[in-house]
């Protein structure tokens, strides 16, 4: 290691990861896709929710305005999509990052309260996660009146459960070390230490994790979209896109491969990216 | 005024009790300790691999909170400070570590580690207050100023430890902990380390508990020295009694078993390691702790416990038969 400067565990994690190829592709695609999806539909005339009686169910020809064809309805596909990535990108990486929060904050107070306090949060957990996914989204649609709110409240109450166990696992074997035992006899509150000593020591567990929940939560959003639970036409998901795509795959494949491999390409780049982290982060190779 | 004493301090461990709804169980690893200690002066805690020395290091400073008996600092009842008056108050009472490096989060500058308890103990600090103190500590402990803005993966095992010395004099204590501090170092090491926590102790007036399984180390640093065994203190005596004659056979057992440098004479000694075996913390044994092992055991060692006796120079051993 170069002695001219000193550098923080992070910074050679960050370090290992850049010379990752694979992984350092993955967020220049993924990057893309983001920017693609949120300034494409401005190049376009029309949004995905105007119908052009003038091409219904159009080929893929590759012919301006509609590159893709179009729906049954006349709407444009392309267009479609890039808006539903909107939205599915969205909910992934806002509810992988809410339930994250959510489940480093819980795990970290557990872990090192220990104890009683742990018990009786972990039983809570584990009663959590016997509760049946779609039934809870089901009462969580009619609570909020379906749409955006209910699918996201529904994917963050089930997904912050598994970070919060990984997160208390850490947390407990950080309490008894000995930097912790240090933080307290200089006079540090629980929330202090909880805050400064545990959760940072966490995030690289954390962030591997966080990495794999965006495409689960992507997924999720998908399944239910598909289920018809979650987001409603005319507005577009990469669910419910490709839902309509399986109905029409007989007929029309390509209603079905532009989602499905837009979902693809960002699923694969998040695989790669959440390998390349664990590469980076793993301790045995430091 | 005696700085901190320990009267008939029992600490202890919640195990598990035997069902699965049973309530848990304390485990007393240090029991009826009483102790005293004045400023300026070193006790050294000698004993075996888990005979509840660096439990009751943490059970003085209340980071386990003692299951029995009183902790008084400065003649105060620690159990009975209100939390944040003992937060405040803990910039006195400080620890240092056996493995120096896990006392480090290894995710902050050391100025960051070395400076953190001035944000507790002395929160009206500026930063450039702050910053003074951090590299007059740090000249201290005899780092240079450029390893404040180093990472501890960065350090040795002796700077790492003068690291931890560093943060533990920076809200200016006068009392140390030192739960086996040398132990994890090489030997050239440890007497660097050993030697500046006396000149330390020189400077600032601290009082040092020096804990350690090294006898060679604690008759270096010591004024007084205390023997522990299964949890109870077994004899207590100052320095220069204690190494020229240890009363308890238990001592003496541990004298025995140093390794003597000289390979010649180290060759007939082979065989003074004690028969017996170590007897369990859950169960201890109804008379004397050592009776399991002791050589010179008589009936009555294993059924009467024997108390702390008073012996001529200031000692006392805790044992039946043992003559000054």
């Amino acid at each position: 290691m170069a002695a001219d400067q000193s550098l923080s565990t992070l910074q050679l994690q960050f370090r290992r990861f850049r010379a990752n190829r694979l992984a350092m592709a993955s967020v220049w695609v993924l990057g893309a896709v983001v920017v693609l999806c949120f300034l494409g539909p401005y190049a376009f005339p029309f949004t995905g929710e105007d119908a052009d009686f003038d091409f219904i169910a159009a080929p893929a020809l590759l012919e301006w305005p509609h590159l893709f064809g179009t729906d049954d309805f006349g709407r444009d596909l392309l267009v479609r999509v890039l808006e539903g990535g909107q939205v599915s990108l969205t909910i992934g990486f806002l509810g992988a990052l809410t339930a994250g929060v959510i489940g480093v904050l819980y795990g970290a107070v557990a872990g090192y309260a220990g104890g009683r306090t742990d018990s009786l949060m972990m039983r809570t957990v584990e009663i959590l996660y016997g509760f049946p996914y779609v039934i809870l989204v089901i009462l969580l649609s009619l609570l909020f009146g379906g749409g955006t709110v209910a699918l996201f409240a529904a994917i963050v109450f089930t997904l912050w459960l598994t970070p919060a166990v990984i997160v208390r696992a850490q947390a407990q074997s950080l309490a008894r070390r000995e930097f912790v035992e240090a933080a307290r006899a200089g006079g540090m509150t629980a929330r202090q230490i909880v805050l400064t000593h545990i959760v940072p020591n966490c995030v690289s567990v954390v962030i591997v994790y966080g990495s794999l929940l965006v495409p689960e939560v992507i997924l999720s959003e998908s399944f239910l979209s598909f289920l018809g639970i979650g987001i409603k036409e005319p507005q577009a998901s990469w669910g419910n896109l490709i839902q309509t795509g399986t109905a029409a795959m007989d007929t029309d494949l390509r209603l079905l491969l532009l989602p499905g491999g837009m979902l693809a390409v960002v699923l694969l780049c998040l695989n790669f990216i959440a390998d390349g982290l664990r590469d980076a982060f793993d301790p045995n190779d430091r | 005024m005696t700085l901190l004493e320990a009267k008939h301090l029992e600490v202890g461990y919640p195990v598990a009790g035997a069902g699965v709804f049973s309530r848990s169980v304390t485990l007393p690893i240090v029991r009826d300790v009483s102790l005293a200690l004045e400023p300026g002066r070193t006790l050294g805690v000698v004993g075996e691999s888990g005979c509840g020395k660096s439990t009751l290091g943490r059970g003085l400073l209340r980071l386990i909170a003692p299951t029995g008996g009183q902790v008084l600092w400065q003649g105060q009842d620690m159990a009975a400070m209100a939390p944040e008056v003992l937060r405040q108050r803990r910039a006195e009472m400080q620890i240092i570590f056996q493995d120096p490096v896990a006392a480090l989060d290894p995710r902050l500058t050391l100025g960051r580690i070395i400076s953190r308890p001035l944000a507790t103990f002395e929160p009206g600090l500026s930063t450039s207050d702050v910053r003074a103190r951090v590299m007059e500590a740090l000249q201290r402990v005899g780092l240079s100023e450029d390893y404040a803005s180093r990472y501890p993966h960065e350090l040795s095992g002796g700077q790492a430890q003068r690291v931890g010395i560093a943060r533990a004099i920076i809200g200016r204590p006068k009392m140390i902990v030192c739960d086996e501090p040398v132990s994890a170092l090489d030997v050239s090491i440890q007497a660097q380390v050993v030697n500046l926590l006396m000149d330390l102790q020189d400077q600032l007036g601290l009082a040092l508990v020096f804990i350690s399984h090294n006898l060679a180390v604690v008759r270096h640093i010591s004024h007084q020295v205390m023997v522990m065994c299964l949890g109870r203190v077994v004899e207590t005596a100052p320095r220069d009694a204690f190494y020229a004659r240890p009363l308890h056979p238990y001592s003496r057992a541990l004298m025995d078993a140093v390794p003597e440098p000289d390979p010649r004479r180290e060759k007939g000694r082979i065989g003074t390691a004690l028969p017996g075996e170590l007897p369990s913390a859950l169960n201890p044994p109804k008379g004397c702790v050592f009776a399991t092992r002791c050589p010179l055991v008589q009936e009555r060692c294993r059924t009467e416990r024997p108390e702390l006796r008073d012996f001529p120079g200031g000692r006392h051993a805790a044992c039946h038969y043992v003559e000054a």
